[in-house]
């Protein structure tokens, strides 16, 4: 479709989508370009800046809520330098806000404030996996008591999966402690690198966050890459022997568990 | 196609989803925010679903962007389509706009210019979504702050002529036509009489700013007295319309919004001897003081 409407709407979204605002777009431009009637207050290119300024500040304080302990680490100016900048390569394309941030980690790796806080990119990626899992779809999980009915014998194919919540994270910063810090005090003191792993899920409504220990996360890392439970207790049998090796296992299954992590539907290795 | 009259309800907003879900409050009925639902999980599908148990719901979209002029996306009317068929919602609305061009979206509702030419396009796409939908489209008008140097008719004969070429029907948004009568210097009681009027389904009442040049449509504000005044003369013209209360930004306590819907049925009584009985579609006999 090449119309007058097209042609209209690409001319006003150009206006009111420059970042260097609309007075400047439309330099360049003649009276006859402008298809904007004046009002008896206003100039055709005010009335453009109201929805200039609409168009930005709605995705700014869209953004802002999303990402909260970037926007404060960075400020009110340099969160509103960043989101400036964000939305030159990557406007909107999804139909809700909800997924107006999730090219921002991405694109902290390049941008200036990704240099002067090298944290950044990760911390935002932090805060995107908490909306992935605040909405993700509710899973059936499995209890205990669901695992205690399949016969131990079988045990050594099962193959877990994650509820669609559960995200596994590693950072060479202290993410989760930063994004803590500024939840708490609204600000952190200074950053040294130190590596994190992190595991996102929610339960209930409610998302959360923990630190792993290596050995944990090896593990978790093992279950989402599919592998059966008695690969899983391989890991401890090298280390401890066989009988320890099944009760360390036993026991970090039971609180993965209690905390909601699996789904019910279980498969087995060639199963 | 008959609407039913739900009554006084507002939009279900987060910060009341505990009170609503625990204290489950009179009101006639909830509009929900389409896209807000159309998601995988979590609290918000648990709060609609608890919603839908005890009130009619009314599905209320920001992004079908009928007017652009971008081909319609499937994929996001297949989400509604699904949100639809497990909602049921007594209608489903969108707003006269258009959001976006060449697949990005401004997440605003920006004006059209009211053209023949936009006209047959915005009818064509209405006609798609109802049949893809398979249940009338209920269009709502915008806010606006600006006007077109090439439109040829007004809002109100431009909105009448779209209910005849697509076969729609209209949430008339009372505070949206004050506040784009007074940036655009036109009578709103010019275009509430020039609505047709076995097309008015729903009525939007909210709160605007006024910045010194121009009104905002800001919806974080009680309803202003033109609003109601404007409301009253809707209610003489069109009878009993299920109406909204919208408030968006700082949103008040439960009872905020409470206060505003009793104004509503008082600006009702003020018209008619009686108050309106709720129904599912029966026509009401209307007993008018006037």
């Amino acid at each position: 479709m090449n119309s007058h409407l097209q042609k209209t709407e690409e001319l006003l979204w150009n206006f009111i989508t420059a970042p260097e605002g609309v007075q400047k777009a439309i330099e360049g431009h003649s009276d006859a370009d402008l298809p904007i009637r004046p009002s008896t207050s206003l100039s055709p290119v005010e009335r453009l800046d109201i929805y200039a300024n609409m168009y930005f500040y709605r995705i700014l304080d869209s953004l802002r809520e999303d990402f909260p302990a970037v926007s404060k680490i960075t400020g009110d100016a340099g969160f509103h330098s960043l989101i400036t900048d964000y939305l030159i390569p990557h406007p909107s394309t999804s139909y809700t806000l909800r997924n107006a941030g999730k090219n921002l980690p991405e694109f902290l790796k390049t941008h200036p404030l990704g240099g002067k806080y090298p944290f950044l990119p990760d911390l935002a990626c932090l805060e995107w996996l908490l909306i992935e899992s605040f909405d993700a779809p509710d899973n059936p999980v499995l209890s205990a008591t669901g695992l205690k009915a399949i016969p131990p014998d079988q045990w050594p194919r099962l193959i877990f999966k994650f509820v669609d919540s559960c995200h596994l994270m590693e950072s060479g910063w202290p993410v989760g402690e930063i994004h803590r810090k500024v939840k708490e005090r609204g600000k952190i003191g200074p950053v040294k690198p130190s590596p994190n792993k992190l595991r996102i899920w929610r339960r209930e409504f409610k998302v959360y966050t923990r630190l792993v220990d290596d050995e944990e996360y090896a593990l978790l890392k093992q279950i989402e890459r599919g592998k059966p439970f008695g690969d899983l207790c391989q890991v401890y049998v090298r280390k401890t022997g066989f009988k320890k090796a099944v009760q360390t296992a036993a026991a970090k299954l039971s609180g993965w568990l209690k905390e909601e992590l699996f789904q019910s539907t279980l498969k087995t290795d060639g199963g | 196609m008959k609407f039913p009259f739900l009554g006084f309800g507002v939009g279900l907003r987060t910060r009341h989803y505990s009170h609503v879900i625990k204290d489950r409050p009179e009101i006639d009925w909830f509009e929900v925010i389409s896209e807000n639902y159309m998601v995988s999980g979590g609290r918000p599908l648990f709060v609609l679903r608890e919603v839908l148990k005890h009130y009619p719901v009314v599905m209320h979209g920001v992004s079908l962007s009928l007017g652009s002029a971008d081909p319609l996306n499937f994929d996001y009317l297949k989400k509604l389509k699904n949100l639809a068929e497990w909602v049921q919602p007594a209608w489903i609305s969108d707003h006269l706009c258009w959001t976006g061009i060449g697949g990005k979206n401004a997440h605003d509702l920006l004006p059209l210019p009211y053209t023949e030419e936009c006209l047959a396009h915005l009818a064509s796409k209405i006609k798609q979504v109802q049949d893809f939908l398979e249940r009338p489209l209920v269009i709502e008008n915008v806010s606006s702050y600006l006007e077109y140097t090439h439109s040829t008719m007004t809002e109100w004969d431009f909105l009448s002529a779209l209910t005849r070429e697509a076969d729609c029907y209209l949430l008339a948004d009372i505070n949206n036509i004050y506040v784009s009568a007074k940036n655009h210097s036109f009578d709103p009681a010019t275009y509430l009489e020039a609505l047709p009027k076995n097309r008015v389904v729903q009525f939007h009442l909210a709160g605007h700013s006024d910045k010194g040049t121009h009104l905002l449509d800001t919806h974080d504000h009680p309803v202003k007295k033109e609003v109601w005044d404007l409301y009253a003369k809707a209610l003489k013209l069109f009878g009993p319309v299920s109406t909204l209360i919208e408030w968006d930004e700082h949103i008040p306590p439960f009872e905020g919004l409470m206060d505003e819907v009793e104004k509503a049925k008082k600006k009702i009584l003020g018209v008619y001897e009686q108050p309106f009985a709720k129904n599912r579609g029966t026509p009401l006999e209307l007993h008018h003081r006037a």
